[in-house]
């Protein structure tokens, strides 16, 4: 079974097209990573395939699961771990809080909820600061409490919108250990980035995003061409 | 129940970490003490027990209280960005809707009860009867049960507009027309008794047939149509 499936995706705002008939096959276990430069649509992609915008044509499964429906996309997204680009908090609560919060959406248990918090909090390097108002957190920390809440559920797909954008080094080292131990596990990943380096290092198949439009596939050890030179080669036939 | 109940909670915490929240409260007290200062007690006490009189005296404009409280229900998830992550979690729209509404009566009726008991232990140095206890508290679950249906035309207006200042603004234009209204249609109308200014008037006079019934309706009503209008919108 396919993990993901995206079929004729299209999403328009107003006149505007965005997003123009996108297909996507991701199997159970694959990293799959979409690349392309801003403004592609690449976010608006992520928030079609979590059923957050309505597609204007086409349809998303996940698990087989029809995201248009809601009881098919609560089940759904039970198993999804999210990362947004731009993660927004409710800045009076602190982490330990607003994670037990998102911990009893996800229905986690009262009793292991706490350890499994101290516990992911500990990964993402936030555990001393989990009494903090996440009003007074840097951008740095506010994306790795973005990354703790995507992990909190111990999700079988994470869906992530540039993850290291604005993390520290350490952080995204950190990170990228975590998330290569997940895809050891067998998680599936999905990963929309801008730098090809990130896209090279945890994907197995990358699609090259342009103007609402997947233009090209990269899949690795294939054609022997690295993610760059097939990324610049697209890009140059998509501009001509 | 457990998301209602985890919603609930997170509704709460925001509240009461609000200002707004202990602006209403301090309306309260400091509306009682003055209502109980303003009035001779003592010169009431036959027409009807004082402390219920207090009480409703205070919270005659609770529909506004209401209002305020919960003027960004929903909105605020949106306009601040939190509804991304929120619905990016298994959360039916309806136990979000449910969650949102029973932490916001709660606190109201937190914010009665605090007033009905500072009103009561004030009354106990004056002119205190067993009578005022169960007055009381049959004055504070009509306020408590009235106010469902101000808050029920909150709750859809702000499902509606998703934003905060106009949600108000709305739902008190939306309150006075219908109080327009309702003076100028004829009583022996039988849909006259479920107009919300007038269903609310009769709970607070104890009216307990209509009382029973008519908030459950709008409540109802509210949610099923806010729960359509959040399934159709796209979050960003």
């Amino acid at each position: 079974m396919s993990a993901i499936i995206a079929e004729n995706l299209t999403k328009k705002f107003g006149e505007t097209l965005v997003l123009s008939k996108v297909n996507l096959k991701i199997d159970l276990g694959e990293s799959y990573g979409i690349l392309g430069p801003n403004g592609a649509g690449k976010s608006t992609l992520i928030r079609l395939l979590l059923g957050l915008l309505k597609p204007s044509s086409g349809y998303v499964k996940i698990y087989g699961l029809d995201m248009k429906r809601e009881e098919e996309k609560v089940k759904a997204l039970s198993k999804i771990g999210y990362i947004p680009e731009n993660p927004s908090f409710p800045l009076q609560f602190n982490a330990f809080k607003l994670l037990c919060f998102y911990g009893r959406l996800y229905g986690l248990g009262e009793s292991g909820l706490k350890e499994r918090i101290i516990e992911i909090l500990r990964v993402v390097n936030l555990k001393d600061k989990m009494s903090v108002k996440i009003g007074h957190y840097s951008r740095g920390m506010l994306k790795r409490l973005a990354i703790a809440q995507a992990l909190l559920s111990n999700p079988e797909i994470i869906i992530m919108d540039e993850p290291t954008s604005g993390v520290s080094l350490d952080g995204v080292l950190a990170f990228k250990k975590y998330i290569k131990e997940k895809m050891n596990q067998g998680i599936t990943i999905f990963l929309s980035t801008n730098d090809l380096e990130e896209a090279s290092e945890l994907c197995s198949r990358v699609g090259i995003l342009s103007n609402g439009r997947i233009i090209g596939e990269w899949e690795y050890g294939k054609s022997g061409e690295s993610l760059r030179d097939f990324y610049i080669r697209v890009m140059n036939i998509e501009k001509d | 129940m457990k998301k209602i109940k985890a919603v609930s909670l997170y509704e709460m915490e925001r509240l009461i970490r609000s200002v707004r929240f202990y602006v209403l409260l301090s309306y309260s007290f400091i509306g009682s003490l003055i209502s109980i200062r303003m009035r001779n007690v003592m010169h009431f006490i036959e027409k009807k027990y004082v402390s219920s009189y207090i009480l409703e005296g205070v919270y005659i404009g609770f529909p506004i209280i209401i209002m305020i409280l919960a003027m960004d229900l929903i909105s605020c998830e949106y306009e601040n960005r939190h509804a991304e992550l929120i619905f990016s979690k298994p959360l039916r729209k309806m136990e979000f809707v449910l969650g949102k509404i029973c932490a916001t009566i709660i606190l109201f009726m937190l914010n009665v009860a605090l007033s009905a008991i500072f009103i009561l232990l004030y009354m106990y140095f004056i002119c205190f009867e067993t009578q005022d206890l169960i007055t009381l508290f049959s004055t504070f679950i009509s306020i408590v049960w009235g106010s469902i249906i101000p808050l029920s035309i909150t709750v859809l207006i702000n499902a509606l507009l998703i934003n905060t200042v106009g949600t108000f603004a709305a739902s008190l234009i939306a309150w006075y027309i219908l109080d327009l209204a309702v003076t100028l249609i004829n009583p022996s109308n039988i849909l006259y008794n479920w107009l919300p200014n007038v269903a609310y008037r009769q709970i607070l006079a104890d009216k307990h047939a209509t009382a029973a019934l008519t908030p459950i309706i709008y409540i109802v009503v509210a949610c099923l149509i806010a729960v359509y209008m959040l399934r159709k919108r796209d979050i960003h």
